[in-house]
């Protein structure tokens, strides 16, 4: 979580020092509303965002200490790897409409060791699962099936939309507030 | 020599269907949703720290999620 609160932390302050914070109001809210509604309703709306993942050779016969070091510093800020979900440039936009520059600061760093906090649960229940098989060969993950996956991601998807459009509807507000 | 083909099990409709909302189902949970987003952003006076909390449970729940993509 450290390493994924400093780079967002980072980030806070080269956005709080520009004055970006009414417009990326009013961007947070189109984005969340264009975003959301491709989500809910499942149209083509590829997420912005890099392709990259980590590569295998950089994980296989790596330490534990190393493999730590590879997950904290790259997938906990999650700016580097493929991120399907649009709810993560939604961030970026958020965190810039702060505008104030401690709070800005504070507020990307909370988003990153979130962000972070997430991707290790996430990782600790995967690995449960996989303990979990080992001692029960009944029992099969949903990593296993890909097919199973897949839906798992249709219905996060759709949860990521309709957070998105609740998101796009305070910015609305706020941006009415602020511009108004 | 070929290679016999792959047989490609059925799609199980009624899991698909779980996995998608209904049309008028979804419709109506996108109106709730930017319902309650209005809503919340009206009782917080447009305060900057609403979005700051939503942006938080927002990276909590992304971060999770990006376990299941495929």
């Amino acid at each position: 979580m450290v390493p994924g609160a400093l780079a967002w932390a980072l980030l806070g302050l080269v956005l709080g020092v520009l004055p970006v914070s009414q417009a990326a109001v009013v961007v947070a809210a189109a984005y969340g509303c264009a975003y959301g509604v491709a989500e809910v309703f499942g149209l083509r709306l590829p997420a912005p965002g890099r392709r990259w993942q980590v590569p295998q050779d950089m994980l296989i016969g790596a330490s534990g200490s190393g493999r730590l070091v590879v997950w904290g510093t790259i997938l906990g800020p999650g700016f580097l790897t493929r991120n399907p979900y649009p709810a993560f440039g939604m961030l970026v936009l958020l965190a810039a409409s702060v505008g104030r520059l401690p709070a800005a600061i504070g507020v990307a760093a909370a988003i990153g060791a979130a962000h972070a906090g997430g991707r290790g649960s996430a990782l600790l229940r995967d690995s449960a699962a996989f303990r979990d098989r080992a001692a029960f060969r009944d029992r099969a993950t949903v990593q296993d099936d890909p097919f199973a996956l897949v839906l798992r991601s249709l219905r996060w998807r759709a949860l990521d939309g309709i957070a998105l459009l609740a998101v796009a509807g305070a910015a609305i507000v706020t941006a009415g507030y602020r511009l108004g | 020599m070929p290679v016999p083909p792959v047989p490609v099990p059925p799609v199980p409709v009624p899991a698909v269907n779980r996995a998608a909302f209904a049309g008028a189902r979804r419709t109506a949970l996108a109106v709730a949703a930017v319902g309650a987003g209005m809503a919340a952003g009206w009782l917080a006076s447009g305060s900057t720290g609403l979005l700051a909390g939503m942006a938080v449970v927002l990276a909590a729940g992304n971060g999770y999620a990006k376990a299941y993509s495929p």
